[in-house]
């Protein structure tokens, strides 16, 4: 059904895909009809078995959190020995040709180490460097425990601010901010570019953004894509609605997730005050990384 | 050479659909890592690519393409050939 809607990239997550006993049916099933493939995994249970098998799928990418060093890795995961387990996976797939990208979260617990783990992964393990992920979301239940791990306002200057001094206003943080986003832009991609189906079968416009009557089971992907009521709505939402923001000096500094915006307030266009913190910090940051360079320039 | 009685095969390392009549086929592997690996076929591109299966020879893919677009033997053979000769140069075919 993806195949025929025109669905081209199948990003297969978790939990912990692994875990799955048929995960492999699937995948080569996946491959059997031409979709590239990525996966994300926390690579623990990936031994040379699994690694063989994952490199025979010919995989557009594996991707890999890692969430600090050894200590801060499994105090996060909350398992002694994950990090070493972690690495020796990612090894084994690099090993074997596979495109591993890792990628973080940024927290109060590792916000003063992500700078080195980027480094570490591109030289010491040779492996890409996927990103860091700003917005830490609630869990898919609302539980708002993670919401705990956000970094406090010194913690992420100091983050940006390291972030900017290395490219200064070369910096493709920076460079991203000199788009001012259009007021008849869609709030995402979800629905427009991207679905999301979970383990039951249900088909959303992403992880976090969950409709009800979307089986597929019992009716085409394509045709739920086409003719759902969620989905219809959702399309039609564009930056405009945001009616918070829309005339906040912020905007451009602003990154918000319309499904987090969900989790947390309800709402799909509601103002999200962290996303206000964040792009508050995000403008001071980039105004000073650019007058940092100018005064270097003039000097020069 | 005679092609016609070999059977061209797609490389195990490709991901590709075929979206409004064209195909969209991208190498995978490692040391790709942006967009722009992506080739786009036009529309006999993506038909001939589309035949492409391991199983047919040249020479059943040039019947196919001279039936469907009612053209010659020697029109359907240069196009093939053209093609295949520049999947192979990508090396995202191999012919046996």
């Amino acid at each position: 059904m993806l195949r025929a809607a025109g669905c081209f990239y199948i990003a297969f997550s978790g939990g912990e895909i692994l875990t799955r006993r048929d995960f492999f049916k699937i995948a080569a099933y996946a491959r059997k009809l031409h979709f590239a493939l990525r996966l994300f995994t926390n690579a623990t249970l990936v031994n040379a078995k699994a690694a063989n098998k994952i490199a025979s799928l010919h995989p557009y990418c594996v991707e890999v959190s890692l969430y600090g060093f050894r200590k801060t890795h499994d105090y996060v995961t909350q398992v002694r020995g994950s990090f070493d387990r972690t690495m020796g996976g990612i090894k084994l797939l690099r090993n074997r040709g596979v495109k591993v990208l890792a990628k973080s979260v940024l927290m109060n617990c590792n916000a003063d180490e992500i700078h080195m783990l980027k480094l570490f992964v591109g030289k010491d393990i040779g492996i890409s460097w996927r990103g860091v992920a700003h917005l830490i979301s609630p869990c898919d239940d609302g539980n708002k425990r993670p919401l705990s791990l956000r970094v406090d306002n010194d913690m992420f200057y100091d983050y940006l601010h390291r972030k900017v001094a290395t490219k200064g206003v070369s910096s493709p943080l920076i460079k991203s901010f000199n788009r001012r986003r259009k007021l008849n832009e869609p709030l995402c991609g979800a629905g427009f570019l991207n679905c999301s189906v979970t383990p039951y079968g249900e088909f959303n416009p992403c992880v976090q953004i969950k409709f009800k009557n979307n089986d597929l089971r019992h009716n085409e992907a394509i045709r739920i894509w086409r003719e759902h009521k969620g989905f219809k709505e959702l399309r039609r939402l564009r930056i405009k609605d945001r009616v918070e923001c829309r005339d906040c000096r912020d905007m451009k500094y602003c990154f918000v997730c319309p499904g987090i915006v969900l989790l947390e307030t309800g709402s799909l266009t509601a103002r999200l005050q962290e996303s206000c913190r964040q792009a508050g910090i995000f403008r001071k940051a980039s105004y000073e990384a650019i007058h940092e360079h100018q005064d270097r320039d003039s000097r020069r | 050479m005679n092609f016609l009685g070999r059977t061209p095969k797609k490389r195990d390392n490709l991901a590709w659909q075929i979206i409004n009549g064209e195909a969209i086929v991208m190498i995978l592997g490692a040391s790709l890592l942006k967009h722009t690996d992506m080739e786009i076929f036009n529309e006999t591109a993506s038909r001939i690519w589309e035949l492409i299966d391991g199983k047919r020879s040249v020479k059943n893919i040039t019947a196919e393409i001279m039936r469907e677009y009612d053209i010659s033997f020697n029109n359907a053979h240069k196009e093939i050939m053209s093609f295949l000769q520049q999947m192979v140069k990508k090396d995202m075919i191999e012919i046996t």
